[in-house]
């Protein structure tokens, strides 16, 4: 970046900025500079940088009008490209040096902006604008009114390209949590500190101090700015206390949980190596101090928007923080005696202060004072009116009260109505502040468990008692702990005046007088609301979208909630507040994801058998969390090629493929046999050692679970199988009827998925492929390892293996178990081994492929609304014995015969396709939903067969086998005369199984 | 089981061992994977705790632990790992068999030796590090050496014991998710420096 550092509005000494380092930023293409401990604000404000954005609604342009987290009209989109975040607040965006922001919300420019059409177009879009106007036509909304809205309205655009950058989650317990590093916040840190508790400050901002860096206070005789190092330095040499900054605690949850956001490199240019940007965390802490402050209050009038209207406090802030004029000649406007320090401020800034504007009749002592020292004019009784000027911001006030109607020019309007406690965070959960007025404010006098509020945040707005109101909070906070906290003596601060009257608006003003700025909220839109019947306070937001957008209303909230009590002519106290929720800011949703991104996401589990696959060029499916060989494609394969011919081979020759995935639970105990009777619809205690038997297990409901094998391998000790996606299912259902439902019953059971590489070998070869992978020693022969089988082997020289022998495919087949560590190198065996009989591995389509053929039920037909016998699986439900869904398995419409149930299909003319999905439909009848009569649910292409073939649910199947329907799918636009048939397309007899 | 032709293959997923993250200064995290270790649950039947506890102690010396927590000699450990199961590591690969002939009929003894790895997490950020990890509160007024949690570390199930006062912490999960827990570990570590060693890795 080129240019000169041309600060104009920097004042030639004070401030908590490194002067001796420049900082070059571009904000909307200018080149301007800054220093360390500038915000963005603070270093546009240098600069004489007014007009920082467009207002949402009718562009109107905008100041900066704060100088923290409430800010409503300084957004900007900070960085480029990937990085462009829009809606940050320039009030804290820490500047670095490099820093490239742009305003938002204008077309083409900020200073020529086309939509600023829309301010004199205002009256047409008043509150409730969108509800009355774009009701009709409906097909309209979508098409003209939607895309019309979004491009004139929305914030600042989002970079729609990845973000290159990573975000991570954290844990932190603590006894006591600070929320504020203001003077109550130091000192309840502090306080609880030295007791031994676990103490976490949080401090959204770079530096902590709060407050105290923005005025110009002593504490103990010194500046504050002293007295907060020297806490720092304290705190920090403190084992047990942890301080967080450019962390916001943004939200309040249930059991003492907080989540905030450390913002760990966004204050350069982009995270170095090895870090994140931001990093959320996860609080617990057993007692809570709320001390995070108050957010000054505006006062409503005319044109109360230009730039150069700003927070008193903001000016302030400027001044003694970072050193920067906000104007050159100011007019300031409040009803309370903290705004006497602001005329003093400016004064020592060398700001000419023209006016102070007092609606009190008879202003206070403090004011007089001040305003002689100034040298301002102090007019009491009176108010501002409106603000003249142009887009580049005010020029001039029109003042009217007491001392008559005036103008007076001026560049900068420092305005204050008081000051809110920041108590967002106690409200999270529920509670509703109160309203206190005494304070003129709603308070938290419900505080959630454990929460305490201290300082400003608890209406303590005077720096003694937020001191004292803080050490006292804290020695509470950690004696509840179990800690002794000392009760320090209270630094010693100078007495301030602190009365006040708050002033919500000017009446009778000219021009649009806003509310709420950040959503062009203005009075009018409140009085419409009223008059229209919207006066509950949630209806009024909805209805004016007051208290909306990114700033939820910080400085608007109150405001419009006294102007409805007003209208009303009720009391605020009774017009209520809307609910705060999570966050206080907004947070990015990446922080909120932390490594939970793409393929992390959810896990991912890798078999056994992973390296090899991957090795022989495997394609791999998501089933469950797991990675599954789908397909092993040679070059030009799509995946159908490629599965006819692993398939071809398991029924031709000889194909092997990883089963590792599938769940595998062991089961022991005196009681598993009776554990498993209870568990599986069909009878299980009377399988004999060293057998296998297929098993399905239902619901409460009555519908199936999901099926799978039994083994037993001893007397007492049995292994059962699952599904690869239901597996964590099986395993929580087992534990719910051990724990809750039989907990009498003396049974232990754990995954050992992992712990087993299982490989499924199948086809007419592959008893002889296995004679060259099983030891010589072991027998398996058919005599000695019949069907259904079980045996522990050895193989390959000597590894120990269980291999049982059960078939998925409907050919001679066999499972072979070996510990995980050798599953890679099995596959490796297997492969060579099987080479003389040109064995293939196999993926989950032939698997597919298959089972159909077999008519077997898998995943689409076993999916939730399936009964047993829908599945054809009736005969295995036993009649002599309970088990878990018998009852229900017998309501009627279970048992309805006209229940769709499992049936095969073929299409009446074999060169069509099927398609899954599709609903079956009597010849000739209308396709609709009275004439359903189930659907399709798996089809393939049957390798033996060669023509494709189907498995569906049809209503009375069984009767119609050798009929003729239609299978109708509106998706795919087919509609396909199907043949109903046996679900069994091959061997029926199952010859092949036992051979 | 020494095996002369398969060859052993440690969990998917984890690099051979190296220096990640910055490379500049100590690592502030040292991670040891450990494969061949002997590792089983075991789960005393109904009324068999006791029998189970005089069993071990009386073939190993070592005692069941309380809930929660674990008893060690060196890397060989029997650690609470849930409601009525214990899980027990040990260097030794002849060790589930000697714990199954001692407890055999008092127990579910289920060997487990490759259904899950074992990281060995040490370092001066280690426990910085975890606290990325888990949301057990592992400050050592809450946690301390020979405490056992069972918990999500990221998004999977892991235990994690507090095996010295360094401190230093073992991490035992499914082998399975070894990939992912690499990724977490490398991604939140990497601002620490970290050192991986061990014989458990793949490459």
């Amino acid at each position: 970046m080129t240019g000169g550092d041309n600060q104009l509005f920097r004042l030639s000494a004070g401030g908590l900025i490194d002067r001796k380092a420049a900082l070059a930023f571009a904000f909307d293409g200018m080149t301007l500079h800054g220093h360390p401990g500038d915000t963005l604000a603070s270093a546009l404000i240098a600069n004489g940088v007014r007009l920082v954005g467009r207002s949402f609604k009718y562009h109107r342009p905008r100041g900066i009008f704060s100088s923290g987290a409430e800010e409503p009209n300084a957004l900007v989109e900070l960085r480029t490209g990937a990085r462009r975040e829009p809606n940050t607040r320039a009030t804290q965006v820490e500047l670095y040096d490099g820093l490239v922001a742009s305003s938002q919300n204008r077309w083409p420019s900020l200073s020529f902006d086309l939509m600023a059409i829309n301010g004199l177009a205002g009256p047409l879009i008043s509150a409730g604008f969108y509800y009355k106007t774009f009701m009709w036509p409906a097909a309209f909304w979508e098409k003209l009114y939607e895309p019309m809205i979004r491009r004139a309205a929305g914030l600042g655009r989002a970079a729609g390209v990845e973000d290159p950058d990573r975000y991570e989650k954290a844990t932190h317990h603590c006894d006591v949590l600070v929320i504020g590093s203001g003077p109550a916040g130091l000192m309840a840190a502090l306080t609880a500190g030295r007791a031994g508790a676990r103490v976490l400050l949080v401090e959204q901002d770079f530096r902590l101090g709060g407050r105290l860096l923005d005025e110009r206070e002593t504490i103990d005789d010194a500046s504050a700015t002293v007295w907060v190092a020297a806490v720092e330095a304290e705190l920090e040499s403190l084992p047990d206390v942890r301080i967080l900054r450019r962390t916001t605690l943004f939200g309040s949850y249930d059991q003492k949980a907080f989540v905030a956001v450390e913002r760990v490199a966004d204050h350069l240019p982009e995270p170095p190596p090895f870090l994140p940007r931001q990093r959320s965390w996860r609080i617990f802490s057993k007692q809570t101090l709320l001390t995070a402050g108050s957010i000054e209050r505006p006062i409503v009038f005319g044109d109360n928007d230009r730039p150069g209207v700003m927070l008193a406090g903001a000016v302030r802030s400027y001044i003694n923080r970072q050193a920067v004029k906000p104007g050159s000649r100011a007019v300031v406007f409040a009803g309370n005696d903290d705004a006497a320090r602001t005329a003093a401020d400016m004064a020592a800034a060398g700001i000419l202060v023209a006016a102070i504007v007092d609606p009190r009749p008879e202003s206070s002592s403090a004011m007089q004072v001040e305003a002689k020292a100034a040298g301002a004019e102090l007019l009491a009784g009176s108010v501002v009116t409106r603000a003249l000027g142009n887009k580049f911001g005010v020029q001039a006030v029109e003042i009217a009260g007491t001392t008559g109607a005036r103008t007076i020019d001026c560049d900068l309007v420092a305005v204050s109505s008081g000051w809110n406690p920041t108590i967002h965070i106690a409200s999270h959960l529920g509670n509703r502040p109160t309203w206190n007025p005494q304070l003129s404010a709603f308070v938290a006098q419900v505080m959630p468990e454990g929460m305490q509020a201290a300082g400003a945040a608890a209406g303590e707005f005077a720096l003694a008692a937020a001191l004292s109101s803080g050490t006292a909070r804290g020695a509470e906070a950690a004696d509840a702990v179990g800690f002794t906290a000392r009760r320090t003596a209270i630094p010693r601060v100078l007495p301030e005046p602190s009365a006040a009257t708050p002033l919500w608006r000017v009446r009778g003003t000219k021009g649009k007088a806003f509310v709420d700025l950040q959503h062009d909220v203005t009075v009018s839109d409140i009085v419409l609301a009223e008059r229209e019947g919207f006066r509950a306070v949630e209806h009024l937001k909805r209805y004016t979208t007051l208290g909306m957008a990114t700033d939820q209303g910080k400085t608007a909230n109150v405001t419009g909630l006294a102007l409805m009590a007003e209208i009303t002519g009720s009391d605020i106290s009774r017009v209520g507040t809307t609910t705060f929720r999570p966050p206080f800011t907004p947070v990015a949703i990446g922080a909120l994801g932390g490594h939970a991104r793409g393929k992390q996401f959810r896990p991912t589990r890798h078999s056994p058998t992973h390296r090899w696959a991957k090795a022989n060029g495997a394609v791999f499916v998501e089933a469950g969390h797991w990675l599954r060989a789908q397909y092993f494609p040679q070059p030009g394969d799509d995946w159908l090629k490629a599965a006819l011919r692993e398939a071809r081979a398991v029924r031709e020759r000889v194909g092997f493929c990883d089963v590792s995935t599938l769940g595998k639970i062991d089961l022991q105990g005196p009681d598993a046999a009776r554990f498993l009777d209870r568990l599986y619809a069909n009878t299980i205690s009377t399988l004999a050692v060293g057998k296998v038997r297929y098993g399905v297990m239902l619901r409460e409901d009555g519908f199936v679970l999901d099926d799978g094998t039994v083994a037993r391998l001893a007397d007492t000790h049995w292994l059962v199988t699952t599904t690869t996606a239901n597996a964590a299912r099986v395993m929580q259902h087992m534990e719910f009827c051990a724990q809750v439902l039989w907990p009498d019953l003396d049974v232990c059971f754990s995954s050992v998925t992992d712990q087993w590489a299982q490989i499924a070998v199948a086809g007419p070869r592959s008893r002889d492929l296995l004679r060259g992978i099983v030891d010589p020693a072991c027998d398996i022969s058919d005599a000695r390892l019949p069907y259904m089988g079980t045996l522990t082997v050895t193989i390959c020289g000597g590894t120990p293996a269980r291999l049982y022998r059960i078939s998925f495919s409907g050919e001679l087949a066999y499972e072979l178990a070996v510990p995980a560590r050798f599953g890679d190198a099995l596959m490796t065996a297997i492969a060579t081994a099987g080479k003389a009989f040109s064995a293939l591995p196999y993926g989950t389509e032939a698997l597919s492929m298959l089972r159909i053929e077999k008519g077997h039920a898998a995943g689409s037909e076993i999916n939730g609304q399936t009964t047993a016998r829908d599945l054809g699986l009736g005969r295995m439900v036993s009649t002599k014995k309970d088990f878990i869904g018998r009852m229900l398995a017998q309501r009627p419409a279970l048992v309805d015969p006209a229940r769709p149930a499992l049936v095969g299909f073929k299409p009446v003319d074999r060169n069509e396709r099927l398609s899954a999905g599709a609903h079956f439909i009597d010849v000739g009848a209308a396709p609709t939903t009275a004439n359903d009569l189930g659907h399709m649910t798996s089809v393939t292409l049957s390798p033996v067969l060669g023509h494709w073939i189907g498995l569906g649910l049809l209503s009375r199947s069984r009767e119609r086998i050798g009929q003729t329907v239609v299978a109708h799918d509106p998706v795919r636009g087919r509609s396909t005369k199907v043949e109903i048939c046996d679900p069994v397309f091959h061997d029926p007899e199952g010859a092949r199984l036992r051979g | 089981m020494a095996d002369p032709s398969l060859q052993i293959q440690h969990a998917y997923g984890v690099p051979l061992p190296s220096r990640f993250g910055r490379q500049d200064g100590d690592p502030g995290v040292r991670v040891e994977l450990h494969g061949a270790l002997s590792i089983c649950t075991i789960q005393p039947f109904r009324g068999r705790r006791a029998a189970c506890a005089a069993a071990l102690k009386n073939a190993i010396e070592f005692d069941l632990p309380a809930a929660g927590r674990s008893n060690r000699r060196g890397h060989n450990m029997v650690a609470w790992a849930g409601p009525g199961m214990f899980v027990a590591v040990f260097a030794d690969p002849s060790f589930v068999e000697r714990i199954r002939e001692a407890l055999g009929g008092n127990a579910a003894i289920v060997d487990q030796s490759d259904g899950k790895v074992l990281f060995r997490v040490s370092g001066r950020d280690a426990r910085t590090l975890l606290e990325k990890g888990v949301t057990v509160d592992l400050h050592p007024r809450a946690f301390a050496t020979g405490h056992a949690a069972l918990t999500l570390l990221s998004h999977l199930s892991a235990q994690i014991i507090q095996s010295d006062d360094a401190p230093a912490y073992e991490i035992v999960l499914s082998r399975a998710f070894a990939a992912d827990f690499w990724h977490w570990l490398e991604e939140s570590a990497g601002e620490f420096g970290l050192a991986l060693s061990g014989n458990g890795n793949s490459g």
